[in-house]
């Protein structure tokens, strides 16, 4: 008792900020919390703005009216809902893939042996280091010499194995107890069986952070989309929101319009997923491998 | 152990040794094989066409060290390199030191709404290159952008922003230091929560003050996570490409081209595949070396 009030003590006598330092630095943080936020109410502001509207000076801090026709007209005049499920669907099918494949892999790295293992390993290891700009171009053209440009089957197919997700699971799996495996395997379950109900439900905190992390990075992904699609049917949602740009390069509200609509989902699944997202950074420190 | 002495048992577990292998190479033979078709394959194919002419209709000349030499005399290229290095020189100070900051503050026990100030901060990291650099390309529009609006109460401007041979990157770099701070905050918030407590106990038996403390203390033991953030930072510095494209497509004048931007365009709109390897082989070799000090530092780290 006596030891904490000295402690105590200690602690407000040197290190202690006094109130007017303390009062300041939240204004720093707050200031910056404003200048984070201000571009997302700005887009909102404009796409509930009449074009003209937009051009009367100095700018309205809130809509004359709510406008929302921009948001039915930009749904009209470009497939909106088509890219939206273009991205759901590459987004989705490619966080199933990544899961199964990471998972079973990490798995095999962290607690099977067998002859060759070394090599592999080292293999997955070196291309964590190859950016995707550098494979792009030879991916590309194996894609147009099999006549699969501009298909789902391009889209999704070469982000199906994620190497960041092999590591991260085979550094969780490592940490499981393998007398729990051998035990599991006592009881004559199956290898299958073991991986399906013993490995998989304990993983689920990488499950999670993987799946976010996948989400992030393709539902946002711009580069690939950009080079392999070249109809409209097939672009996903930032290719659109990129060809809008150059469209209505003046009709600053629609594409306003267009950029909210495709950041809602991104921002529900991070509102949902946010532990694990904040988690699986401070555990790995790395971004978008 | 004891019971290996018995033969039978032994063959028994031999023969689940066989098939815990077999299980192994079953679950491992897709993902190695996409690893092999999708990265280490291109790779090869990346270095092999470098040595090539190939615009994709006639058939691929070959011209040894060809693409090198002119990349070497290709001024564009140079251009791309510096303004990446530039943008690379930009971001990464502002991206390391103002995150730090706000993770200082908002790590002190007195701050309250410390979740609320993350979420925040963080926003800006999930959404897209594409639809941030959007939102700041309307902002910094000259005329009639909000950017100058609000620039005008402290008696600046108006800027012509991304318009501006001397002010198009220098913009993109605020955009990119917008998007990243949330990202580098959370990474040194925990590296700061993983400095034990009994740390600043002993130095403040010392009768430490609090700037003594960051100083001494929580600098010297963050060291390691603020190198590992710097290098993942030159390392994402010279991948940049989405914002590029959004918002100034290399422009105006060159004046924001930089070496992914300029691959992209060599392959996919002059269509020099060979060529355009050639810059991605450059980029590897850099990248990669970056990629060999993080690993060193993330040694150090764990």
């Amino acid at each position: 008792m006596n030891g904490n009030k000295i402690d105590a003590k200690a602690n407000k006598k040197f290190l202690g900020l006094p109130l007017i330092i303390r009062a300041a630095l939240y204004f720093i943080i707050v200031i910056g919390a404003i200048v984070m936020v201000f571009p997302f109410y700005w887009m909102l502001l404009t796409s509930f703005k009449i074009l003209g509207e937009m051009y009367t000076w100095p700018p309205s801090w809130i809509p004359h009216q709510f406008y929302y026709q921009n948001y039915i007209e930009v749904w009209n005049c470009v497939p909106l809902l088509r890219y939206s499920f273009n991205s759901a669907l590459v987004t989705g099918v490619i966080i199933l893939g990544s899961l199964y494949f990471s998972s079973s892999a990490g798995f095999a790295f962290a607690k099977y042996d067998f002859p060759g293992k070394n090599i592999i390993f080292v293999i997955f290891l070196s291309t964590l280091m190859i950016p995707d700009q550098v494979i792009i171009i030879p991916v590309f053209l194996i894609l147009r010499f099999l006549g699969l440009v501009n298909t789902y089957f391009a889209l999704i197919v070469p982000w199906l194995i994620s190497v960041f997700g092999v590591f991260l699971f085979r550094l969780f799996v490592e940490g499981l107890p393998t007398e729990l495996i051998e035990a599991a395997r006592v009881d004559g379950y199956s290898e299958i069986r073991i991986y399906l109900e013993i490995v998989l439900p304990l993983c689920k905190p990488v499950l999670a952070t993987l799946t976010i992390f996948l989400f992030m990075w393709h539902w946002n992904s711009l580069f690939w989309p950009l080079i392999v699609t070249n109809s409209e049917e097939m672009r996903t949602l930032q290719v659109g929101i990129a060809s809008l740009r150059g469209e209505f390069h003046i009709h600053w509200p629609m594409l306003m319009a267009g950029a909210t609509i495709s950041i809602i989902p991104v921002i529900i699944v991070f509102i949902i997923f946010q532990k694990y997202l904040v988690g699986g950074i401070a555990l790995t420190g790395l971004k978008g491998v | 152990m004891i019971n290996s002495a018995n033969p039978l048992k032994m063959r028994k577990r031999s023969s689940l040794k066989k098939s815990q292998r077999q299980f192994a190479y079953l679950i491992i033979l897709v993902p190695l094989l996409m690893i092999l078709i999708f990265r280490v394959g291109p790779i090869f194919t990346s270095f092999t066409l470098s040595l090539f002419r190939w615009d994709v209709v006639n058939p691929p000349r070959y011209l040894f060290i060809g693409n090198y030499q002119e990349l070497f005399h290709d001024r564009v290229f140079w251009k791309s390199l510096i303004n990446t290095l530039y943008y690379a020189a930009g971001v990464i100070p502002l991206n390391a030191t103002i995150p730090l900051c706000i993770a200082f503050i908002i790590n002190e026990k007195w701050f309250k709404g410390k979740t609320m100030i993350r979420l925040i901060y963080f926003l800006p990291v999930v959404i897209s290159a594409t639809v941030a650099g959007v939102m700041w390309m309307w902002m910094f529009d000259p005329l009639i952008g909000v950017m100058n609006y609000l620039l005008k109460f402290i008696g600046l401007g108006p800027y012509p922003w991304l318009n501006d041979p001397n002010l198009a990157l220098p913009s993109v770099i605020l955009v990119a230091v917008w998007q990243g701070i949330g990202y580098n905050m959370i990474i040194f918030l925990a590296g700061l929560q993983g400095i034990p407590e009994s740390y600043y106990e002993m130095g403040m038996l010392d009768g430490t003050n609090k700037f003594q403390q960051i100083r001494y203390i929580t600098l010297p033991l963050l060291m390691p996570t603020i190198l590992f953030v710097m290098i993942f930072s030159i390392i994402g510095s010279f991948k940049v490409f989405d914002r590029i494209y959004i918002m100034t497509r290399g422009g105006p004048a060159n004046a924001t081209i930089v070496v992914t931007y300029y691959l992209w365009d060599r392959a996919f709109a002059a269509f020099k595949m060979g060529y355009a390897c050639g810059i991605g082989v450059v980029l590897f070799f850099i990248i990669l070396i970056l990629s060999l000090f993080q690993f060193k530092i993330f040694r150090l780290r764990t």
